[in-house]
């Protein structure tokens, strides 16, 4: 496999599970805030998405333009973390590489690409967000549907499975900071509980997570379910220590012939994230966003370690 | 010789009005013999088809070629790039097998002999020296390359793929436009426009008897495996694009994924010691013979332009040693000179004592004085060409120009009469052609561009090619880049 083929196949995966983990978020959190208890709800969602998509802070004491704001989260080729945007760079990723994926694969993201970019921009923002966004994860699924059906399992596939699994665990930990910040938000303005605890809903809901959570605890979601769910439950794909075990089987399956340097890239990643194999949520619930910055950081530590060994 | 009313005017449908006139050679109302029924045929399946049903299969034919990214992307509206697909014309040319058979061994007879004239360049020069071309002819060529003098590539194969464009002319026959032996492409839309055509209007395609063009992937991969270096028995083939942004990228990773190979750029690869490798994540992989899809000049940065970062630096090193194949052959770009190509049936029979089965079209060469006093006076009745050009540009049709517009290509003929050929304003036949802006079918010029394969004791044409058409009204000039569209082209037994 070319380094450069193996770089594209990578971020390709990477942009994809972007694209769905934003449109999800869009959906979920928008939806949930229309049945608003508190007037500054729906405000908070907003900035809540502009906050985990990553765009620009609005000024504060200038009204939100809401519209302008999901536009620009979607359909904004100007700004580079748009679904679009993100969406662009999954399906220019795909392209240079089309002679070693299926052309099944290869029109999935095709199609996928051509239904974002020729959506009405007049009716997203008015009526269209839920068919958008729905859409958009059909088509995430569809994708990922043919890559497990249409390709050989073969080191190009690992690398695409890397690079969705390490987006996902950091789009997972981008959510949990950004709903974080929403509780502490609401926290500052006095609302009721039953406020905050909606927040742990529209978190699974956001991960796709929360009829396992019930079903795991046999319990309404609270905060310290939910946390453990998503960060420790070794049953659930989504979870970040299931997520970092498929990363590390991926790289031993990858690195079998490699024998650049003396610690295999295998060993090194193990290194960083064998920790979290063993951590419980009672040892980190006191300083929670110190302990999700790190463990972000962490997972940028990984991308680079696997740029460094096998593109460069 | 328009013929009696093979379409009756009047009657409402795609084929209303269609203008027929005299001494435009309409092969779908021109031609005779099966032909002439398979088109009779072809028509009365095109009418009972309403005006409406039939711009929603075009709709669906197109909206098809953009699922399957079939398209070009311009970039000067939008950073991201506009993506246009090239047009495609549902209805079909046919060509009987007998007649195609002919054609088929015109071409290889044809591309047999511009292989010996290669051979014959790069090493003796023996119809150099028995004076059938003239030296300056070949030694001006820009395109005549010093690395290539005493070095035999394996199978003594420079052209091992061909795009011969043949035009079909009032008089009925084929004749040879121009030859392209360098990069020649659009085999990609005759794989592509069958499979639309087969989807779109399987009800028609399956009266016929056509011959398939589907074995076309796998001929260029038996093709370069035959030409493979001396001592490789498993030789590792790859295609090597500029990248996805060059006009052709579709076909190059087409054909790469179609044959299951790998489709590199310049960076993936680099020298050692006279051998090509590619860059993988396990490390370097030798590579044995390579389909190139850039242009000579930008090969070997060593070698050639030293500013390309396309190429490879010691490629060419690696090839005079043997230790690579090149497909086609550097150096090929002097046998496809459109002042050389006048010599083509000259070589034909010096080469291989056979008469040309295929005639070129009558090309007068502004560097032979007689011959230019001839273009001269004729302006107006001739098309004027680069002799190094593709793509249709700097192409000159005298008919209806001004007469400074004239007197300023003269200008520019005789400051440098190498330069160009005239040809006199061949009649190229018409085929009916979907006209979106008035919904029904009119006639419109059209060339065919085949594709012929030749490897080590491997000889292959794909059966039809690309048949390209002059969208506007009376042009000529079919070049995609020109605004020109193609249709499938069915050989019938």
């Amino acid at each position: 496999m070319l380094s450069r083929v193996a770089e594209n196949l990578f971020w390709m995966g990477r942009y994809l599970e972007r694209t769905e983990h934003v449109a999800r978020y869009i959906n979920v959190a928008y939806f949930a805030s229309l049945d608003r208890s508190h007037p500054r709800q729906h405000e908070l969602t907003i900035l809540s998405i502009t906050d985990m998509i990553g765009l620009p802070k609005p000024d504060a004491g200038n009204e939100l333009n809401e519209e302008e704001i999901l536009v620009s989260a979607a359909l904004d080729d100007t700004n580079p973390v748009s679904i679009l945007s993100a969406l662009y760079s999954a399906r220019e990723n795909a392209r240079s590489v089309r002679e070693s994926i299926s052309s099944e694969l290869w029109e999935a993201i095709n199609n996928f690409y051509l239904f974002v970019s020729e959506y009405p921009v007049d009716i997203y923002k008015t009526r269209g967000l839920s068919d958008f966004t729905n859409h958009v994860i059909q088509h995430c699924s569809n994708v990922r549907g043919r890559i497990q059906q249409t390709l050989l399992h073969d080191v190009g596939w690992l690398f695409i499975q890397l690079g969705i699994q390490l987006e996902s665990t950091s789009q997972i930990v981008r959510i949990m900071i950004s709903k974080l910040n929403d509780m502490s938000e609401i926290n500052k303005l006095g609302l009721s509980r039953t406020l905050e605890e909606q927040q742990w809903d529209v978190l699974l809901d956001c991960l796709e997570a929360k009829d396992m959570c019930k079903k795991y605890y046999s319990h309404i979601p609270n905060r310290e379910n939910t946390i453990e769910f998503l960060l420790f439950c070794p049953d659930f794909p989504r979870s970040v220590k299931s997520l970092f075990r498929s990363i590390l089987n991926c790289l031993k399956k990858i690195d079998r012939k490699n024998t650049k340097g003396n610690k295999t890239i295998d060993f090194r990643v193990a290194k960083l994230v064998s920790k979290y194999q063993y951590l419980e949520v009672e040892e980190i619930d006191d300083n929670l966003p110190d302990f999700l910055e790190e463990l972000l950081s962490k997972i940028y530590l990984i991308s680079d370690l696997i740029v460094d060994e096998f593109f460069k | 010789m328009i013929s009696e009313t093979l379409i009756s005017a009047g009657d409402m449908g795609l084929f209303t009005n269609y203008p027929t006139r005299n001494g435009m050679f309409d092969e779908v109302l021109s031609s005779r013999g099966p032909v002439q029924n398979y088109y009779k045929q072809l028509v009365s399946s095109f009418e009972t088809i309403s005006s409406s049903e039939y711009q929603t299969m075009n709709e669906a034919a197109k909206r098809s070629f953009l699922y399957q990214g079939i398209t070009f992307a311009t970039y000067n509206q939008n950073s991201k790039g506009v993506e246009r697909i090239f047009p495609f014309d549902l209805f079909p040319r046919i060509i009987h097998q007998a007649e195609w058979n002919t054609i088929e061994k015109g071409l290889l007879q044809r591309t047999r002999a511009l292989n010996l004239f290669l051979h014959d360049l790069y090493h003796d020069r023996k119809i150099l020296k028995d004076g059938l071309i003239p030296k300056e002819l070949v030694f001006s060529s820009g395109n005549m390359l010093k690395e290539m003098n005493g070095f035999t590539p394996p199978g003594s194969t420079y052209c091992h793929i061909s795009g011969t464009d043949l035009i079909r002319h009032s008089d009925g026959n084929y004749y040879v436009l121009e030859d392209n032996v360098r990069c020649p492409s659009g085999v990609s839309y005759v794989l592509a426009n069958r499979e639309a055509m087969k989807k779109t209007l399987s009800h028609v395609f399956k009266q016929f008897n056509v011959s398939q063009v589907i074995d076309y992937p796998s001929a260029l991969l038996a093709m370069l495996h035959s030409v493979r270096p001396h001592g490789v028995d498993e030789p590792v083939c790859v295609v090597l694009t500029p990248g996805m942004y060059n006009s052709a990228y579709y076909e190059h990773s087409i054909l790469a994924q179609k044959m299951g190979i790998e489709l590199v750029e310049g960076r993936d690869l680099f020298v050692e010691q006279d051998f090509v490798y590619m860059n993988t994540i396990y490390g370097p992989e030798k590579v044995d013979v390579i389909y190139r899809r850039i242009d000579d000049a930008f090969l070997d940065p060593l070698t050639f332009n030293p500013d390309s970062a396309l190429g490879v630096p010691g490629l060419m090193s690696a090839y005079r040693k043997g230790n690579v194949t090149l497909v086609n052959a550097p150096g090929t770009g002097v046998s496809d000179d459109k002042a050389v190509y006048v010599y083509v049936p000259d070589m034909i029979k010096y080469y291989l004592g056979e008469e040309p089965i295929l005639n070129n079209v009558h090309t007068y060469r502004c560097d032979v004085k007689s011959d230019l006093g001839y273009v001269m006076e004729h302006m107006d009745e001739l098309v004027v060409k680069p002799v190094d050009q593709s793509g249709g540009y700097g192409i000159f049709i005298g008919a209806g120009r001004t007469k400074e517009d004239i007197a300023l290509q003269r200008e520019i003929i005789k400051s440098n009469p190498r330069g160009y050929i005239a040809q006199p304003i061949m009649n190229l036949s018409v085929h009916s052609t979907y006209i979106e802006s008035k919904e029904k079918f009119e006639p419109r010029h059209i060339d065919l561009r085949t594709f012929t394969l030749i490897g080590k004791d491997f000889e292959y044409v794909l059966k039809g090619g690309l048949s390209r058409v002059a969208l506007k009204e009376g042009s000529l000039i079919v070049n995609s880049s020109q605004g020109g569209g193609s249709k499938d082209t069915w050989i019938v037994s």
